[in-house]
């Protein structure tokens, strides 16, 4: 047994006690033994890896909330939707609540998480411990679930199907760039491992 | 009967997954509140999963979209929206919406129902096979958003519309609570509860 109570392996899923985590091989991923919850990743990514996936996000997110996902003739006037517009929308109707849900899943969050995915490994990548930095990587961790893109892009695919009798739909700069958000999204919270973030934060204190 | 954490007079802060002895009360690397176990667990899940069954209902019987024609209202609940769809001979879309509005909502309160009840009774159920259905529940729950993000897209899409325009109905308000409720059951209810229960 280990000495020190840090260097024992307890898995946050089942309350398991493992002395001797294996080594890492590559291309495997470590699984509890009692429950199967994932304990490292074998996509871990570096900092350097994160800060870059989360600047394309945050980038390409930001290009798809200032042009429209889609644009369409109608009666000779054009009409387009943006992502900010429906929630404006169901602000201005007294639908705060159910705005503001939306507006966090698919605006809020992402943009926060992707911020703070890139400031918080900059400054670990530096080595430097700034005074918000704990509480940064604590919304980090929280506000990943509720960024909800994936879930936006298959939203406006059923969309589109609904609004295909309308002629003249013309596909906007905004449905490519959250497309590439969502690519890029998709490696990064497949490969981030909030361990490595804190461990880098208990190493430079 | 392999050894539990706590039972080895340890806890794992759920922030930043230090090893530390049970009685900290403050994580020493990342200073959040500690427990070794989420506090009133089942409780908090138990209240969560009865608010967003209630809060379904409304969901469920009011409308979610208003859409008026010229002037002419016509409010549509789910239900009534998902008849619509496959009707206008788009049954993909409509299973799609289906399985988002109705199916993921029920499954997800149903099967925390039933991991709640398997650590009260006796219900044959391994715990892998628990915890599966938990990292199940968890893995589709998000999905449910989707009406609300096709809501918000249609009416961002007709805001400038001379003869079609669509507002949200207040059966969105109960079903984004729902929704929301639900996602909180999920991360209120200790998994680790699962194998403390073990006999
Ligand atoms: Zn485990
Ligand atoms: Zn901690």
């Amino acid at each position: 047994m280990p000495q020190r109570p840090h260097d024992l392996c307890i898995c946050p899923s089942c309350d398991l006690v493992i002395s001797q985590l294996p080594e890492l091989s590559e291309g495997n991923a470590l699984h509890c033994p009692r429950c199967g919850h994932k304990l490292k990743s074998s996509k871990s990514l570096q900092f350097s890896e994160t800060l870059a996936l989360s600047l394309a996000c945050l980038i390409t997110l930001i290009i798809a909330n200032l042009y429209p996902l889609l644009s369409f003739d109608f009666l000779g006037s054009e009409s387009h939707a943006n992502i900010l517009e429906g929630t404006i929308l169901l602000f201005d109707n007294g639908y705060y609540f159910v705005g503001g849900v939306v507006l966090l899943a698919s605006v809020v969050a992402p943009v926060a998480v992707f911020s703070l995915v890139a400031i918080n490994s900059f400054l670990l990548m530096q080595k430097r411990k700034t005074p918000g930095l704990a509480s940064m990587l604590h919304y980090q961790d929280s506000l990943i679930h509720w960024s909800m893109l994936e879930v936006f892009l298959v939203s406006f695919i059923v969309s589109l199907v609904k609004l295909i009798e309308l002629s003249d739909i013309k596909l906007g700069w905004g449905l490519w760039s959250i497309c590439l958000t969502i690519v890029f999204s998709g490696r990064l919270l497949l490969g981030i491992d909030s361990q490595r973030f804190w461990e880098r934060y208990a190493a430079i204190s | 009967m392999q050894p539990s954490a706590k039972q080895a007079g340890l806890k794992l802060c759920p922030h930043c997954h230090f090893v530390q002895p049970i009685a900290e009360k403050h994580c020493p690397r990342c200073s959040m509140r500690t427990h070794s176990r989420i506090p009133y667990s089942i409780q908090k899940t138990w209240a969560l999963i009865i608010t967003a069954t209630i809060a379904l209902v409304p969901a469920n019987l009011l409308p979610i979209t208003v859409l008026s024609t010229r002037g002419a209202p016509k409010p549509e609940t789910i239900m009534s929206g998902i008849i619509n769809l496959f009707q206008s001979d788009m049954p993909v879309v409509a299973s799609v919406v289906f399985i988002a509005s109705i199916v993921v909502p029920f499954a997800k309160l149903v099967g925390l129902a039933l991991i709640l009840a398997s650590l009260h009774m006796h219900i044959e159920l391994s715990d892998r096979q628990r915890v599966q259905m938990f990292r199940f529940i968890d893995f589709i729950g998000r999905w449910s958003m989707l009406d609300l993000f096709v809501l918000s897209i249609m009416i961002a899409v007709f805001s400038h519309h001379k003869i079609i325009d669509v507002a949200a109905g207040p059966g969105a308000t109960a079903f984004g609570l729902a929704v929301v409720l639900t996602l909180f059951a999920a991360k209120t209810l200790d998994t680790r509860l699962i194998w403390d229960y073990q006999t």
